[in-house]
């Protein structure tokens, strides 16, 4: 079972071109191909087989690591984009162990190199010769694997894909039916993938177009600049987990606790928050690359520093309000809303950014009509409360002063929500009846307080700037420090209005669980590889590969050490040059060769009477005993019996000239 | 009048086969090793035929049969033979014990100790006993058939090695058709057709036929064969001790003696093979592991067939 010659070589070639590993596959290809052309082979024993598995296995799990700590992040998100990566790799990973394939005298790789057991069984019992196996077409197939890892979902891969397998099976095909069978039949079966696959992918998008309709109303881990479900009308315990999402460094001048927002909405619809004519635009980086500015000119305001983690390379910032400009952001592009949100794509695991920030931030667009909507629902109680308020006619600055005074009086925080009669809204239940509730009962009832009283005023959602880990030294931001308040307009610029009593950060530490510490020094340390691997070059990748140097190097030195290196093919000469071979020039093996050329050649353990009986040509039976008593029979044949065996044999050719399909019918 | 060899064959087979029925490839084996000069052993569960076979033999070729059936406590002097003063003569007079005789069958052997099994072991190899420092030939034509079943695990000594190897084939019979078994009923409803076995060739007819197969021809590239098949035992996976070079020995002479059975006067590659399992098998002690994987004395030989090319 050894590919035909440059299939191996072929095989990395094309997987080069799909990976983009083509200028490490052009001369591990050479490498290979090249044992065809060079005279010595090593004498590698099972030990040393042994050695290089070990080698690429070790290989790949250092690889896997890397791969995962650095892909994903330490979201983990980047798990799937590790494995596809590290199965792309998978041909290089294994390349020594096929390269010592190639290059030893057996040929064939002894299965004690893969399986543990059988070394134990091996060492147990030394005389035992392993099995062996040979990986060529097994690293073909891995190639080919590795290339469609690369995803390159063009037709050259098929194409490609479809010739190497024909490639590889040429030397397997039915010698019985000619060529004009063979390769239409692969032609067909080609076409026949290739429809199917697109007829599976349409089938895909339809199941997909299916389960997405019908799940509409799930919401997602990342902040969605459209769109914030809240848990509003949730009943039972609001309960959200300690991980960090971000590390801040505030400048000295930045009074904590302070509020990052990620977004703001304009429009309630029970139970979420929307974002309405919110697209997106697009904010050109500046000369550096990695400065995007909000606002032109230069202006004096206190630095941010924020690190969070990307997923999949894009994610919408936490910025502190009033922010105008960004710096030291590694994305590739940069996207801002008339809301306030920025959004990144393209960068990478993990992005330290410096954000400076100043009164009247550039990033919130006017107010518009939509900042004054009231939800039906919930207007008339709305109302209600600003009558009782009697916001009417006050200016700006006091109706939020009032609003503020408002929740501050007989309002508590609570993450725990009972029961509520079915007819009343969360929202009714929170202002009329329980007055008990978490920041985004708080910041909606305020938005639609303010706005009752005249006052535009939006719904935001970030986080609060609140510990301090003495572990870290600088401040982190836990997924249950999200927060949400309200945005009022005042005196042309936007101001935070945080109703939510204070006292709901202590609340909400109080959930912290008792692996709390462990936990954070896990995330730091997670934190601390990513902002390593992150942090500008990418260091282990480029001396990974350096390490192996001194491996290889290692194991060459093991192998000539020993004077393991030998010269030709090893495989023992079968002793047949001193024994006697008569009747070499039988007719017979004519007749052999010709019927191996039909597909029906004999196997090389399988005694002529056998043969004739299992291809159905036992009218060649007596030939089959003149030819032995020609081969087999020291005496030798007399002059008559030798023209027998020739003549038979002869018109035995002479009456199968066509192909003998028909025979076997 | 001496008979040709493939006559002596036909006639034996058909004699035989009055009494053993639907067993004619365990017939040829027991042939060949007859012909090739070496002993058999018959293993096979109780009931398949085993000492039929064997008495249909002797009786067919008219020639002294004994039996022995052995006990855990025979002795080797009851196989033997055994010194008695005789009191007339005042001297010591050899009594000669059952294994002087032309076929021996030697029934459930590995029922007895390994130090009577032993006692065997000359017998069959030199074709001599020694007793008492005098040694005491056997008669030309001595060839033991043994016996064992399989199954008895409980009061049995398996067969040592040495001992194993000195049997030329191994075979067993194997339960036979329904059709064949029918046929023995009804052949067996009034009394067993042995009784009526009688000779159909003469000693001096199968002393020929011995002589003969030595001089059945055998290429070298055949001899090369053999010796390659065995040699392959010894490396092959599983397999604890792998066959002796007497192995290679007896199957070239079961193969020589299988073409005359043929009626050709050289060997071709399917003799051997043919001889291939029954000579070779019984001899390789197979690793308790590989046993236990499933792995027996005759798959390993084969897969062995299998692997090494045949000259063709």
């Amino acid at each position: 079972m050894t590919p035909p010659p440059p299939l191996i070589g072929a095989a990395l070639l094309f997987w080069g071109w799909q990976t983009g590993f083509l200028l490490v596959a052009l001369p591990a290809a050479l490498l290979l191909e090249m044992a065809r052309a060079v005279e010595w082979r090593l004498e590698l024993s099972s030990a040393d087989f042994n050695r290089v598995a070990d080698l690429c296995a070790l290989l790949i799990v250092v690889s896997g690591i890397y791969l995962f700590s650095t892909a994903g992040g330490a979201r983990g998100a980047g798990g799937p984009r590790a494995i596809t990566l590290l199965v792309q790799w998978m041909p290089l990973l294994l390349f020594p162990l096929i390269a010592s394939q190639r290059y030893s005298a057996a040929g064939r790789a002894p299965l004690t190199a893969f399986f543990w057991a059988l070394r134990r069984q091996a060492a147990r019992d030394p005389k035992a010769r392993p099995a062996s196996t040979d990986l060529g077409y097994v690293y073909f197939a891995l190639c080919v694997l590795s290339a469609s890892a690369a995803n390159r979902r063009t037709l050259d891969f098929y194409v490609g894909l479809c010739a190497l397998a024909a490639w590889a099976l040429w030397p397997w095909r039915s010698r019985r039916f000619s060529l004009l069978w063979w390769a239409p039949l692969l032609v067909l079966a080609a076409a026949t993938g290739y429809v199917g696959h697109i007829a599976l992918h349409n089938l895909q998008r339809a199941v997909e177009q299916t389960v997405f309709d019908y799940m509409f109303n799930t919401g997602t881990g990342d902040t969605d600049p459209f769109r914030s479900t809240t848990w509003l009308g949730h009943l039972g315990n609001l309960k959200l987990s300690e991980r960090t999402l971000l590390r801040v460094e505030p400048g000295a001048d930045v009074r904590v606790p302070f509020l990052l927002r990620e977004a703001s909405y304009d429009v309630y619809n029970a139970p979420g928050w929307f974002a309405s004519g919110a697209g997106f635009t697009s904010v050109p980086p500046e000369a550096d690359g990695e400065t995007w500015k909000f606002v032109r000119g230069a202006r004096p305001g206190s630095p941010v520093t924020v690190a969070a983690y990307l997923n999949r390379g894009r994610g919408v910032l936490a910025l502190p309000p009033g922010a105008f400009e960004i710096d030291r952001l590694a994305v590739v592009g940069v996207h801002r809303n008339r809301l306030g949100a920025v959004k990144v794509e393209e960068g990478l695991g993990l992005v330290t950014y410096t954000a400076l920030f100043g009164p009247r931030g550039p990033l919130d667009g006017p107010p518009a009509d939509t900042d004054l909507s009231m939800p039906p629902r919930e207007a008339p109680l709305v109302r209600r409360v600003a009558g009782e308020l009697a916001l009417e006619g006050k200016s700006p600055e006091d109706t939020v002063a009032a609003v503020e005074a408002y929740f501050r009086r007989g309002f508590r925080y609570s993450t725990w929500k009972g029961e509520r009669a079915s007819a009343e809204t969360a929202l009714e239940e929170f202002l009329a009846r329980s007055r008990a509730g978490h920041c985004e009962y708080f910041a909606t009832a305020t938005v639609l307080l303010l706005r009752a009283a005249g006052v535009p005023a939006r719904y935001a959602v970030g986080y609060s700037v609140q510990e301090w880990s003495r572990l870290e030294q600088r401040y982190i931001v836990r997924a249950r420090h999200g927060h949400s308040w309200a945005l009022a307009y005042v005196n042309g610029g936007w101001r935070d209005v945080d109703t939510t009593p204070a006292v709901w950060a202590d609340t909400e530490a109080d959930q912290g669980s008792l692996f709390e510490p462990l936990r954070d020094l896990w995330s730091w340390v997670v934190f601390l590889f990513s902002r390593w691997r992150w942090g500008g070059d990418d260091m282990v990748g480029r001396y990974a590969a350096w390490l192996l140097v001194p491996l290889v190097l290692l194991l060459i030195w093991r192998l000539y050490s020993r004077r393991r290196v030998g010269h030709g093919a090893a495989v023992p000469a079968p002793a047949g040059g001193s024994i006697a071979r008569p009747g070499q020039d039988s007719e017979f093996y004519l007749i052999e060769r010709r019927l191996e050329s039909e597909g029906r050649g004999r196997r090389p353990w399988e005694p002529a009477s056998a043969w004739i009986q299992r291809v159905h040509a036992t009218e060649l039976g007596p030939i089959v005993e003149l030819h032995y008593r020609y081969r087999f029979d020291p005496a030798g044949l007399d002059p008559t019996t030798r023209v027998a065996l020739k003549t038979s044999a002869t018109m035995w050719l002479s009456e199968h000239a066509q192909p003998v399909v028909d025979a076997t019918r | 009048m001496t008979l040709v060899p493939p006559e002596v064959f036909r006639k034996l087979t058909r004699n035989i086969e009055t009494v053993m029925r639907g067993q004619s490839g365990a017939i040829r084996k027991l042939l060949a090793a007859f012909a090739s000069g070496g002993h058999v052993l018959l293993e096979d569960n109780p009931g398949t035929g085993k000492t039929t076979l064997a008495k249909a033999l002797a009786r067919s070729i008219g020639a002294r049969f004994k039996r022995i059936q052995f006990t855990p406590d025979l002795l080797p002097s009851d196989i033997l033979g055994v010194s008695v003063f005789d009191q007339r003569d005042h001297a010591f007079r050899f009594h000669e014990g059952p294994v002087f005789t032309n076929i021996l069958l030697a029934d459930e052997i590995n029922r007895a100790s390994p130090r009577t099994q032993s006692a065997l072991l000359e017998a069959m190899a030199e074709g001599q006993v020694s007793v008492e420092g005098s040694s005491h030939p056997l008669a030309d034509l001595f060839f033991v058939i043994a016996t064992q079943n399989p199954v008895e695990f409980r009061g049995t000594y398996p067969l040592p090695e040495a001992q194993m190897d000195r049997f030329a084939v191994q075979c067993s019979l194997g339960y036979v058709v329904p059709e064949e078994e029918v046929a023995i009923l009804s052949a067996q409803a009034q009394r067993h057709p042995i009784d009526t076995l009688a000779p159909c060739v003469t000693m001096d007819d199968v002393l020929a036929v011995r002589r003969h197969v030595f001089g059945v021809r055998m290429s070298d590239e055949l001899k090369r064969y053999v010796v390659d098949v065995v040699r392959q035992t010894r490396a092959a996976n599983g397999v604890q001790l792998g066959a002796s070079p007497r192995a290679s020995l007896a199957l070239m002479k079961a193969a020589q003696a299988l073409a005359l059975i043929e009626g050709r006067q050289f060997v071709i590659p399917e003799d051997v093979r043919e001889m291939a399992v029954p000579v070779i098998a019984h001899r390789l002690i197979v690793d308790p592991q590989a046993r236990f994987a499933g792995v027996s004395a005759v798959s390993i030989v084969e897969e062995i067939l299998t692997k090494v090319p045949v000259p063709s």
